[in-house]
């Protein structure tokens, strides 16, 4: 069953089309929407789309696993060196050139440390997913886990830099989460683009112990 | 050139401006062939009815609702006294403990922090009691209250709020979103704290893009931010039988300001990065940044500054004109050390577009995003107003 009725996707693609008139004057690029490698402009989103959310858990051999995701018409703004991420299907593969340029982006923009030491970071996977909520409608999220070595098996405290997408959408922000052997996840951070220059310090040890996050 | 000449000049100009973004956009009114929401679900339709069993009579508008005759048993002097008086003729009113319950809460910054710019079904946090849980007479007090901490300027004040509420009223004509609860009796009213000649408390005035949060200290008004402001649709939709247009001389007074700007103020006044929405919106307290970016007011000429404050004063006329005019008299002495950025476009009509003033104290956002709850073509305003040394009356606990 679709959500739009005909007389609303005729109302999307004249927004496209004045909205494509409106970039066209204003020179600033790619403002509120996705544009595919195809041509296919995809529409914007009204209310501002969710920040990045940072899951980490922890893993077996001194090794904690971050998934990462965030609105991919966000990271579009952010980073056009992407604009092929417009043409991947969700809940498929992205292609290995794709996912590699993702992972260039990402390293540049996301960082963690222990004791001023630099924790490697591996991208084992990443997709898009679609996902739907009221207030939003239906978007799509580019997910990516990575492994992280720790010196210790269960380490503390991390300080984490972080700021893709919001390095270029202002009002992006991140929140970083732990998640419990049974599920339960924590809030750990919560911050925007001002915050993250002098990173985020993770307390690791309170989240495994504090009470699961309130919704 | 004069002032008047300055602001008449510049709004001439600003509408030009504009205008092609306000004929893209057109009268707003439901699509021609549009023939209404689709069915409920019946999950939808459940969750409908049950709102409407806790809501009771919810057929009259807060514009139309009148202040009952006991109102002037507290005088006709405004102020904090009479406000307090028709506060306690409203407790007495109420006989029902749930809905007293909901309406009188402890102070916490916690609580108060709970404003969002969502419907009601969106953000069930917000504390206090629905407009539609009460009765005629009280919301006719809840009115008379409201017109006590408020500005009475046309499109400022409670006018601004009541056309917010009319958006609402007109987005439910149109959405299917049910469970979003958009509805002008969806609004929460509520005290954080006990009103009173001695502590602390803060009234609380909320719903879909609207968050009024006056707090006051051994009574007096220790702050009036964050006062967020928003509306969909935009420019202007008639609804409730008036022409609403809560949010356009915001977005005008920024255009007029914008356009007077030579090319190398523009250019100074430029921000970094793309803005999709304001930053220091609802939790997101943290979100001022220390540093100033833009051009300095200092470097505007006395015509511009009087431009500016034109645009400072429809967010502090929202509030009472006593009080208004000592913020404004803060704002003013703290000019040589406030910025003015801005991203997009000067006209302030297309998506992402952006205006900030940033000061020792005052911080003001209004942003241009595209259009959601009503799937109608343009964009709609997200506003917000903060004191960064009295928000939330400068309650840190």
């Amino acid at each position: 069953m679709t959500r739009c009725s005909p007389w609303r996707a005729a109302l999307l693609t004249l927004a496209v089309m004045i909205g494509g008139t409106t970039l066209g004057g204003n020179g600033r690029g790619i403002s509120g929407m996705g544009v595919s490698g195809m041509g296919i402009v995809q529409t914007a989103h009204a209310h501002a789309l969710p920040g990045s959310t940072l899951i980490f858990e922890q893993q077996p051999k001194h090794t904690l696993k971050l998934t990462l995701q965030f609105p991919r018409e966000d990271l579009l703004i952010a980073a056009p060196q992407l604009a092929a991420l417009g043409d991947a299907k969700p809940d498929a593969p992205l292609a290995q050139t794709l996912t590699d340029q993702l992972g260039d982006y990402l390293s540049r923009h996301l960082a963690l440390s222990k004791d001023g030491d630099a924790l490697p970071l591996t991208l084992t996977e990443a997709h898009l997913t679609s996902t739907y909520q009221p207030q939003l409608g239906d978007y799509l999220l580019v997910v990516t886990q990575w492994d992280v070595k720790t010196e210790e098996a269960e380490p503390d405290s991390l300080l984490l830099k972080y700021d893709a997408v919001m390095h270029e959408v202002r009002n992006h922000r991140a929140e970083v989460e732990w998640q419990t052997p049974a599920g339960d996840t924590r809030l750990m951070a919560d911050f925007g683009f001002f915050h993250s220059a002098h990173g985020v310090r993770l307390d690791l040890s309170k989240a495994r112990q504090a009470p699961a996050k309130q919704e | 050139m004069s002032r008047r000449l300055a602001v008449t000049g510049g709004a001439a100009l600003a509408a030009l401006l504009s205008f092609p973004v306000l004929a893209q956009q057109g009268h707003d009114g439901p699509p021609p062939d549009h023939d209404g929401p689709p069915p409920m679900s019946a999950e939808d339709q459940a969750l409908s009815e049950a709102l409407r069993a806790r809501m009771g009579d919810t057929s009259t508008q807060m514009q139309s609702v009148p202040i009952p005759e006991s109102a002037a048993e507290c005088g006709d002097t405004p102020g904090y006294e009479r406000m307090l008086c028709l506060i306690d003729l409203l407790k007495a009113d109420i006989s029902g403990d749930d809905i007293l319950q909901n309406l009188q809460h402890d102070y916490s910054l916690a609580e108060a922090e709970n404003w969002s710019n969502l419907p009601a079904g969106a953000f069930p946090k917000r504390p206090g009691v629905l407009l539609g849980e009460l009765n005629i007479k009280q919301r006719g007090l809840v009115k008379a209250i409201m017109l006590e901490a408020t500005g009475h300027a046309p499109d400022e004040g409670f006018d601004e709020m009541l056309q917010t509420l009319n958006a609402d009223d007109y987005i439910n004509t149109v959405s299917t979103d049910y469970k979003a609860g958009y509805s002008s009796y969806n609004t929460k009213f509520a005290f954080l704290g006990t009103p009173g000649e001695t502590g602390t408390w803060e009234l609380y005035y909320g719903g879909h893009h609207m968050a009024f949060a006056s707090t006051y200290t051994d009574g007096k008004l220790a702050g009036a931010t964050p006062s967020f402001r928003g509306v969909e649709p935009f420019p202007y939709f008639e609804m409730n039988g008036r022409v609403n247009e809560p949010l356009t001389q915001e977005r005008d007074a920024f255009a007029t300001l914008l356009s007077s700007l030579s090319d190398d103020q523009k250019a100074e006044a430029t921000l970094e990065g793309t803005y999709r929405d304001i930053l220091a919106g609802p939790q997101a307290d943290d979100a001022i940044p220390e540093s100033y970016e833009g051009l300095p007011v200092s470097e505007l000429d006395d015509d511009q500054q009087a431009l500016l404050l034109t645009a400072i004063e429809t967010y502090v006329d929202d509030i009472s004109a006593p009080e208004a005019a000592a913020y404004m008299k803060k704002y003013t002495s703290e000019l040589p050390e406030t910025y003015l950025g801005f991203s997009g476009t000067p006209q302030v009509s297309a998506e992402n577009d952006y205006v900030r003033i940033h000061g020792p104290s005052l911080w003001i956002e209004f942003s241009l995003q595209s259009n959601k709850s009503t799937d109608k073509v343009g964009n709609h305003p997200h506003s917000v107003w903060r004191d960064r040394t009295d928000d939330y009356g400068g309650q840190n606990e």
